[in-house]
Protein backbone atom coordinates (compact mmCIF):
# COMPACT_ATOMS: atom_id res chain seq x y z
CA UNK A 1 0.00 0.00 0.00
CA UNK A 2 1.32 3.42 -0.88
CA UNK A 3 2.27 5.50 2.19
CA UNK A 4 1.09 8.69 0.47
CA UNK A 5 -2.48 7.44 0.75
CA UNK A 6 -2.43 6.55 4.41
CA UNK A 7 -3.86 9.83 5.75
CA UNK A 8 -7.37 8.98 4.55
CA UNK A 9 -8.69 5.92 6.33
CA UNK A 10 -11.02 4.84 3.52
CA UNK A 11 -8.19 4.73 1.00
CA UNK A 12 -5.68 3.33 3.49
CA UNK A 13 -7.92 0.41 4.38
CA UNK A 14 -8.81 -0.70 0.83
CA UNK A 15 -7.51 -4.05 -0.36
CA UNK A 16 -4.46 -3.93 -2.62
CA UNK A 17 -6.48 -4.76 -5.72
CA UNK A 18 -9.19 -2.17 -4.93
CA UNK A 19 -6.55 0.48 -4.35
CA UNK A 20 -4.90 -0.42 -7.66
CA UNK A 21 -8.28 -0.01 -9.32
CA UNK A 22 -8.81 3.58 -8.17
CA UNK A 23 -5.29 4.88 -7.47
CA UNK A 24 -4.61 5.85 -11.14
CA UNK A 25 -7.83 7.91 -11.08
CA UNK A 26 -7.00 9.83 -7.89
CA UNK A 27 -5.89 13.45 -8.10
CA UNK A 28 -4.32 15.45 -5.26
CA UNK A 29 -6.08 18.74 -4.49
CA UNK A 30 -5.82 21.59 -2.00
CA UNK A 31 -9.19 22.63 -0.63
CA UNK A 32 -9.88 26.13 0.66
CA UNK A 33 -12.27 27.32 3.37
CA UNK A 34 -15.81 27.55 1.94
CA UNK A 35 -15.07 25.69 -1.31
CA UNK A 36 -18.34 24.15 -2.53
CA UNK A 37 -17.76 20.47 -3.24
CA UNK A 38 -21.43 19.63 -3.76
CA UNK A 39 -24.22 22.03 -4.69
CA UNK A 40 -27.85 21.05 -3.85
CA UNK A 41 -29.58 19.10 -6.63
CA UNK A 42 -26.69 19.47 -9.06
CA UNK A 43 -24.78 16.57 -10.50
CA UNK A 44 -21.84 15.69 -8.22
CA UNK A 45 -18.58 15.82 -10.18
CA UNK A 46 -16.03 14.38 -7.75
CA UNK A 47 -15.75 12.16 -4.70
CA UNK A 48 -13.24 13.67 -2.20
CA UNK A 49 -11.13 11.71 0.29
CA UNK A 50 -9.81 14.28 2.80
CA UNK A 51 -6.32 13.94 4.26
CA UNK A 52 -6.37 16.80 6.76
CA UNK A 53 -9.40 18.94 5.92
CA UNK A 54 -13.00 18.87 7.11
CA UNK A 55 -16.05 19.03 4.87
CA UNK A 56 -19.41 19.95 6.29
CA UNK A 57 -22.57 18.34 4.91
CA UNK A 58 -25.42 20.82 5.24
CA UNK A 59 -29.20 20.59 4.87
CA UNK A 60 -30.63 23.91 3.76
CA UNK A 61 -34.21 25.17 3.93
CA UNK A 62 -33.46 28.79 2.95
CA UNK A 63 -31.74 31.80 4.56
CA UNK A 64 -31.10 31.29 8.27
CA UNK A 65 -32.56 27.77 8.08
CA UNK A 66 -29.51 25.68 7.26
CA UNK A 67 -27.80 23.23 9.61
CA UNK A 68 -24.85 20.87 9.47
CA UNK A 69 -25.87 17.21 9.55
CA UNK A 70 -22.40 15.72 9.64
CA UNK A 71 -18.73 16.11 8.80
CA UNK A 72 -16.42 14.25 6.45
CA UNK A 73 -12.70 14.18 7.18
CA UNK A 74 -9.80 11.75 7.01
CA UNK A 75 -12.21 9.05 8.21
CA UNK A 76 -14.57 9.20 5.26
CA UNK A 77 -15.39 10.56 1.80
CA UNK A 78 -17.90 12.82 0.08
CA UNK A 79 -20.21 11.96 -2.85
CA UNK A 80 -22.05 9.38 -0.77
CA UNK A 81 -25.12 9.87 -2.99
CA UNK A 82 -23.01 8.50 -5.84
CA UNK A 83 -21.89 5.49 -3.79
CA UNK A 84 -25.58 4.81 -3.17
CA UNK A 85 -26.29 4.84 -6.91
CA UNK A 86 -27.63 8.38 -7.34
CA UNK A 87 -25.87 11.38 -8.89
CA UNK A 88 -27.00 14.32 -6.72
CA UNK A 89 -28.36 15.33 -3.31
CA UNK A 90 -30.41 18.20 -1.85
CA UNK A 91 -27.62 18.58 0.73
CA UNK A 92 -24.53 20.68 0.11
CA UNK A 93 -20.92 19.84 0.94
CA UNK A 94 -18.69 22.78 1.91
CA UNK A 95 -15.08 22.89 3.11
CA UNK A 96 -15.10 23.96 6.75
CA UNK A 97 -11.38 23.49 7.52
CA UNK A 98 -8.96 23.91 4.61
CA UNK A 99 -6.42 21.23 3.71
CA UNK A 100 -5.44 18.46 1.35
CA UNK A 101 -7.58 15.76 -0.22
CA UNK A 102 -7.59 13.28 -3.04
CA UNK A 103 -10.46 13.18 -5.46
CA UNK A 104 -11.79 10.90 -8.14
CA UNK A 105 -14.26 11.76 -10.90
CA UNK A 106 -17.63 10.20 -10.11
CA UNK A 107 -17.71 8.48 -13.49
CA UNK A 108 -14.49 6.66 -12.63
CA UNK A 109 -15.80 5.83 -9.17
CA UNK A 110 -19.00 4.32 -10.65
CA UNK A 111 -16.96 2.13 -13.00
CA UNK A 112 -14.66 0.99 -10.19
CA UNK A 113 -17.66 0.15 -7.97
CA UNK A 114 -19.19 -1.85 -10.84
CA UNK A 115 -15.96 -3.82 -11.18
CA UNK A 116 -15.35 -4.62 -7.51
CA UNK A 117 -17.94 -5.77 -4.98
CA UNK A 118 -15.35 -5.49 -2.17
CA UNK A 119 -14.76 -1.82 -3.05
CA UNK A 120 -18.52 -1.22 -3.08
CA UNK A 121 -18.87 -2.93 0.32
CA UNK A 122 -16.08 -0.81 1.83
CA UNK A 123 -17.72 2.38 0.56
CA UNK A 124 -21.20 1.31 1.74
CA UNK A 125 -19.78 0.87 5.25
CA UNK A 126 -18.50 4.46 5.04
CA UNK A 127 -21.98 5.66 4.02
CA UNK A 128 -23.61 3.69 6.85
CA UNK A 129 -21.13 5.27 9.32
CA UNK A 130 -22.05 8.71 8.05
CA UNK A 131 -25.78 7.94 8.39
CA UNK A 132 -25.22 7.00 12.04
CA UNK A 133 -23.19 10.16 12.59
CA UNK A 134 -26.01 12.23 10.99
CA UNK A 135 -28.65 10.55 13.16
CA UNK A 136 -26.61 11.36 16.26
CA UNK A 137 -26.32 14.96 15.05
CA UNK A 138 -30.14 15.00 15.01
CA UNK A 139 -30.20 13.50 18.50
CA UNK A 140 -27.63 16.00 19.80
CA UNK A 141 -29.45 18.96 18.24
CA UNK A 142 -32.74 17.82 19.73
CA UNK A 143 -31.70 16.62 23.16
CA UNK A 144 -28.19 17.74 24.16
CA UNK A 145 -27.10 21.00 25.80
CA UNK A 146 -24.98 23.44 23.80
CA UNK A 147 -21.83 22.58 25.77
CA UNK A 148 -22.39 18.85 25.13
CA UNK A 149 -22.92 19.51 21.42
CA UNK A 150 -19.82 21.67 21.30
CA UNK A 151 -17.77 18.99 23.08
CA UNK A 152 -19.06 16.44 20.55
CA UNK A 153 -18.14 18.60 17.57
CA UNK A 154 -14.69 19.50 18.91
CA UNK A 155 -13.96 15.80 19.51
CA UNK A 156 -15.11 14.96 15.98
CA UNK A 157 -12.83 17.68 14.57
CA UNK A 158 -9.93 16.61 16.85
CA UNK A 159 -10.34 13.03 15.56
CA UNK A 160 -10.02 14.15 11.94
CA UNK A 161 -7.27 16.79 12.12
CA UNK A 162 -3.60 16.57 13.07
CA UNK A 163 -2.45 18.02 16.41
CA UNK A 164 -4.31 19.39 19.41
CA UNK A 165 -5.07 22.90 18.16
CA UNK A 166 -8.07 23.58 15.95
CA UNK A 167 -8.18 26.74 13.83
CA UNK A 168 -11.87 27.55 14.01
CA UNK A 169 -13.60 30.89 14.10
CA UNK A 170 -16.67 31.49 16.24
CA UNK A 171 -18.54 31.92 12.98
CA UNK A 172 -17.61 28.41 11.83
CA UNK A 173 -18.66 26.93 15.18
CA UNK A 174 -21.96 28.83 15.07
CA UNK A 175 -22.68 27.52 11.57
CA UNK A 176 -21.74 23.95 12.37
CA UNK A 177 -23.69 23.82 15.62
CA UNK A 178 -26.66 25.74 14.24
CA UNK A 179 -26.56 28.35 17.00
CA UNK A 180 -26.03 32.08 17.15
CA UNK A 181 -22.64 33.47 18.02
CA UNK A 182 -23.68 34.24 21.62
CA UNK A 183 -24.34 30.52 22.09
CA UNK A 184 -20.79 29.82 20.92
CA UNK A 185 -19.40 32.42 23.36
CA UNK A 186 -21.27 30.81 26.26
CA UNK A 187 -20.45 27.22 25.27
CA UNK A 188 -16.72 27.89 24.78
CA UNK A 189 -16.53 29.76 28.07
CA UNK A 190 -18.12 26.82 29.89
CA UNK A 191 -15.65 24.32 28.39
CA UNK A 192 -12.75 26.66 29.12
CA UNK A 193 -13.85 27.22 32.74
CA UNK A 194 -13.80 23.44 33.23
CA UNK A 195 -10.24 23.26 31.84
CA UNK A 196 -11.27 21.16 28.84
CA UNK A 197 -10.07 23.62 26.20
CA UNK A 198 -8.28 26.93 25.95
CA UNK A 199 -9.19 29.53 23.39
CA UNK A 200 -7.40 32.31 21.61
CA UNK A 201 -8.98 34.45 18.96
CA UNK A 202 -9.16 31.84 16.19
CA UNK A 203 -7.52 28.83 17.81
CA UNK A 204 -9.02 26.28 20.17
CA UNK A 205 -6.62 24.00 22.00
CA UNK A 206 -7.85 20.67 23.32
CA UNK A 207 -6.55 20.47 26.91
CA UNK A 208 -8.48 17.53 28.36
CA UNK A 209 -9.79 15.15 25.74
CA UNK A 210 -11.04 12.60 28.27
CA UNK A 211 -13.01 15.35 29.98
CA UNK A 212 -14.62 16.33 26.65
CA UNK A 213 -15.50 12.68 26.02
CA UNK A 214 -17.12 12.45 29.46
CA UNK A 215 -19.10 15.64 28.82
CA UNK A 216 -20.31 14.61 25.35
CA UNK A 217 -21.15 11.08 26.53
CA UNK A 218 -23.28 8.90 24.26
CA UNK A 219 -23.89 11.57 21.61
CA UNK A 220 -20.21 11.12 20.74
CA UNK A 221 -19.30 7.62 21.91
CA UNK A 222 -22.04 5.58 20.22
CA UNK A 223 -21.41 6.83 16.67
CA UNK A 224 -17.65 6.48 17.19
CA UNK A 225 -17.93 2.86 18.34
CA UNK A 226 -20.27 2.07 15.46
CA UNK A 227 -17.92 3.64 12.91
CA UNK A 228 -15.12 1.47 14.29
CA UNK A 229 -17.30 -1.65 14.00
CA UNK A 230 -18.30 -0.78 10.43
CA UNK A 231 -15.06 0.56 8.96
CA UNK A 232 -12.26 -0.07 11.46
CA UNK A 233 -11.71 3.69 11.83
CA UNK A 234 -11.15 4.91 15.39
CA UNK A 235 -9.80 7.99 17.16
CA UNK A 236 -6.08 7.76 17.86
CA UNK A 237 -5.65 10.60 20.36
CA UNK B 1 -19.43 47.71 8.71
CA UNK B 2 -19.11 48.43 12.44
CA UNK B 3 -18.16 45.68 14.86
CA UNK B 4 -20.57 44.94 17.72
CA UNK B 5 -19.77 42.85 20.78
CA UNK B 6 -22.37 40.77 22.61
CA UNK B 7 -21.43 40.11 26.24
CA UNK B 8 -23.66 37.58 27.99
CA UNK B 9 -24.57 37.96 31.66
CA UNK B 10 -26.12 35.15 33.64
CA UNK B 11 -26.53 36.30 37.23
CA UNK B 12 -23.19 37.52 38.49
CA UNK B 13 -21.18 35.98 35.65
CA UNK B 14 -20.36 38.16 32.65
CA UNK B 15 -19.05 36.23 29.66
CA UNK B 16 -17.11 38.55 27.37
CA UNK B 17 -17.42 38.36 23.60
CA UNK B 18 -13.84 39.07 22.47
CA UNK B 19 -14.54 38.53 18.78
CA UNK B 20 -17.58 40.60 17.88
CA UNK B 21 -19.78 40.53 14.79
CA UNK B 22 -19.70 42.95 11.85
CA UNK B 23 -23.22 44.26 11.29
CA UNK B 24 -24.57 47.10 9.12
CA UNK B 25 -26.02 49.23 11.93
CA UNK B 26 -27.29 49.34 15.51
CA UNK B 27 -30.73 48.06 14.40
CA UNK B 28 -29.13 44.89 13.08
CA UNK B 29 -27.12 44.55 16.32
CA UNK B 30 -30.33 44.86 18.36
CA UNK B 31 -32.03 42.19 16.23
CA UNK B 32 -29.03 39.91 16.72
CA UNK B 33 -29.06 40.45 20.49
CA UNK B 34 -32.80 39.72 20.72
CA UNK B 35 -32.48 36.59 18.59
CA UNK B 36 -29.48 35.44 20.65
CA UNK B 37 -31.36 36.10 23.90
CA UNK B 38 -34.32 34.02 22.69
CA UNK B 39 -31.97 31.19 21.78
CA UNK B 40 -30.10 31.27 25.12
CA UNK B 41 -33.39 31.43 27.05
CA UNK B 42 -34.86 28.50 25.11
CA UNK B 43 -31.71 26.48 25.77
CA UNK B 44 -31.78 27.29 29.48
CA UNK B 45 -35.51 26.62 29.94
CA UNK B 46 -35.30 23.35 28.04
CA UNK B 47 -32.71 22.16 30.54
CA UNK B 48 -34.67 23.37 33.58
CA UNK B 49 -32.48 26.43 34.25
CA UNK B 50 -33.81 29.87 35.11
CA UNK B 51 -33.60 32.80 32.72
CA UNK B 52 -34.67 35.80 34.80
CA UNK B 53 -31.07 36.99 35.39
CA UNK B 54 -29.96 36.62 31.77
CA UNK B 55 -28.88 39.68 29.81
CA UNK B 56 -26.98 40.47 26.65
CA UNK B 57 -24.96 43.70 26.60
CA UNK B 58 -24.37 45.20 23.17
CA UNK B 59 -21.01 47.01 23.17
CA UNK B 60 -19.27 49.03 20.51
CA UNK B 61 -15.57 48.67 19.74
CA UNK B 62 -14.57 51.18 22.42
CA UNK B 63 -16.19 49.19 25.22
CA UNK B 64 -19.22 51.47 25.52
CA UNK B 65 -22.48 49.68 26.33
CA UNK B 66 -25.06 50.63 23.71
CA UNK B 67 -27.98 48.62 25.04
CA UNK B 68 -28.83 45.79 27.39
CA UNK B 69 -31.36 43.18 26.23
CA UNK B 70 -32.85 41.10 29.04
CA UNK B 71 -34.77 37.83 28.87
CA UNK B 72 -37.86 39.82 29.86
CA UNK B 73 -37.44 41.96 26.73
CA UNK B 74 -38.09 39.02 24.41
CA UNK B 75 -41.09 37.50 26.19
CA UNK B 76 -43.54 39.30 23.92
CA UNK B 77 -41.88 38.42 20.61
CA UNK B 78 -41.12 40.90 17.84
CA UNK B 79 -44.65 41.72 16.66
CA UNK B 80 -45.62 45.39 17.07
Amino acid sequence: MSPVLSANHVLASLTKSDLELIQPLLEKVELNFRDDLEIPNQRIEHCYFPDDCIVSVISDAGPGRAIEVGIVGSDSCTAQAVIMGSDRSPNSAVVQVAGRARRIRCEGLRQAIAQSSTLHRSLLAVVQSFMIQASFTALANGKARIDERMARWLLMAHDRLPGDTLSLTHEVLANTLGVRRAGVTVGLQKLEAEGLISTKRKVIEIRNRRGLEALAGEVYSVQTAEQRRLTGWHPTK
Amino acid sequence: MPLYFFHVRDGKDLIHDHVGIELPDFGAALSEARAAMRELAIEALRHAQGVHRMEIEINDGSGRTLQVVTSRDVLDGDEP
